[in-house]
């Protein structure tokens, strides 16, 4: 697998951090932004986004807070921080409303922010990103054993130390091993820019272990509903057919999902979770005439 | 037997307003981003992070009681239900104001949000000392009815739940919610909500010791 490097690596000032940007194409052209998953980054677009800019947009993949080369968190109850990160960024870029390709978790937060902030969204490719299950929505079996391990974890990000590896090679098998129809080359891809030297001489994730260790609030399958409802720009869903880490809806649930946001929905055959990855023609033939016919 | 008090998230007085009134061996901190003490590194806030330090106040003393005004009222119940306070847990003002529906619970989230991002004193540069803007726009917590009602029934301390006028719980419904906790729960309403009121009203209260839990 070769994949160049990003055309430009900017790093913007907002909302009390740095965001880092991975662009390619004319920055003069309509902006796309493309939002990666929880635990990932921007750098996962190296494949997709000139794929974007060829059809003539400036093709921008975010580095979430917290995650690869943006700034850290304080906390881990970051869920609403980033949709404002993103309506500011969007608000900086200054070009109007902005066109989102967004993965996974990126793909609720391109939700919410649609949702939240409907001037700024022109229209949104939601690929394998409608929420978890109900089952995960609820609250855990076992509250104080799920408060206590939050606190316990927070208390050791803040007073600890983070684990290091011993070389990147041991950091991508165990993302391969997380992700078993991530192709070797993309855990690789993944470990290579998802990772930097620690002080110990070995390795760390980038991905801010404070994210995720937030305190306990209610959201519900009735909240990501009307969350859902709430985006009125043209939704396309991709999602992949195979069983697969994190592909964890049912048919119907997913179905539901695509009702509520009122989406056109294309499967692509033979991916699971990171169905960019795994088939980018593919999911380029459902992007380009979906952005093209929204776009004219 | 530690008592740590929380103050409100946007309080203006920081803990002064406390410390002021509180018998001196409190531990009243001013919380990040308040009074004296610098906003977080990235400006945002969460009550994991007054739980952090409260957690830290309290060291290693099991039978420390932890206060929590207003906001941190849900800091207090998240560190009860972590298994702390065993001298139990004071919330003032904390058991939630009139249940929301999905579609109001996201207008409330979608105004919040649109707030913050049309004042540049909530996403600029936070202040080094005094009150930061950000913090009145609050924790952005959610709960309901269900969810409290699973959250609540796993603290076993004793709690006692102050209600000031300032509370935006239904009167009529503040019994039923204290039937919530898996412990002994004491509600005292206060006709004026002065901190030396509640303070007067948290030291009256000599709750039993707390069932195993």
């Amino acid at each position: 697998m070769h994949l160049a490097e990003p055309e430009r690596a900017l790093l913007v000032e907002l909302n009390r951090t740095s965001l880092r940007l991975w662009c390619w194409g004319d920055p003069a052209a309509p902006p796309v932004l493309l939002l990666h998953g929880a635990y990932d980054h921007g750098r996962m677009f190296d494949d997709l986004a000139p794929r974007v800019a060829a059809l003539g947009y400036h093709a921008i993949a975010v580095d979430f807070r917290g995650h690869g080369d943006s700034g850290p968190l304080d906390t881990g109850f970051a869920w609403s921080l980033l949709h404002v990160d993103l309506a500011l960024l969007v608000r900086q870029l200054d070009a109007g409303p902005v066109g989102i390709v967004a993965h996974s978790f990126g793909g609720g937060q391109g939700i919410g922010l649609a949702g939240a902030f409907p001037e700024l969204v022109r229209w949104l490719v939601v690929i394998d990103g409608l929420g978890p299950p109900p089952m995960a929505l609820a609250p855990p079996d076992d509250i104080r054993a799920s408060v206590h391990r939050a606190a316990t974890g927070a208390d050791r990000v803040l007073f600890g130390t983070t684990r290091e590896w011993e070389s990147v090679a041991e950091m991508a098998a165990r993302r391969g091993a997380n992700n078993q129809r991530l192709p070797d080359e993309w855990a690789m891809h993944l470990a290579v820019h998802g990772t930097r030297p620690g002080p110990g001489g070995g390795f760390v994730w980038k991905a801010d272990p404070m994210f995720g260790l937030g305190a306990p609030s209610e959201f519900n399958v009735e909240l990501l509903e009307e969350e859902q409802r709430r985006v009125k720009c043209p939704v396309l869903v991709l999602t992949g057919t195979e069983p697969d880490t994190w592909r964890d809806l049912s048919p119907a649930e997913e179905a539901e999902r695509i009702g509520w946001l009122g989406a056109r929905h294309v499967p692509v055959p033979r991916t699971g979770h990171y169905v960019h990855l795994e088939d980018p023609e593919a999911t380029m033939a459902a992007v380009a005439p979906f952005v093209a016919e929204v776009d004219g | 037997m530690r008592t740590v008090l929380l103050h409100d998230l946007g309080d203006p007085l920081a803990g002064a307003g406390w410390r002021s009134v509180a018998p001196v061996e409190w531990i009243v901190p001013d919380l990040p981003g308040h009074g004296a003490a610098p906003a977080p590194r990235t400006g945002h806030y969460d009550p994991m992070a007054a739980v952090a330090l409260a957690r830290w106040a309290i060291g290693e003393d099991t039978h420390a009681r932890l206060i929590g005004v207003g906001g941190n009222a849900h800091s207090a119940l998240v560190h009860a239900a972590g298994g702390g306070c065993g001298g139990g847990a004071v919330i003032v003002d904390g058991l939630w104001g009139p249940w929301r529906t999905s579609e109001e619970e996201i207008d409330v989230l979608h105004a919040t949000l649109r707030a913050i991002v049309a004042d540049p004193d909530a996403t600029g540069p936070p202040p080094m000392t005094g009150l930061d803007r950000r913090t009145s726009y609050g924790y952005g917590v959610m709960s309901s009815a269900p969810f409290s009602q699973r959250f609540w029934g796993v603290i076993h301390q004793p709690v006692l739940a102050i209600e000031t006028p300032a509370s935006t719980t239904p009167p009529r419904e503040r019994e039923e919610r204290l039937s919530w906790f898996a412990g002994p729960a004491t509600l005292v309403e206060l006709s004026e909500g002065a901190p030396s009121r509640v303070v007067a009203a948290i030291t009256d209260w000599h709750p039993a010791e707390a069932p195993p839990g």
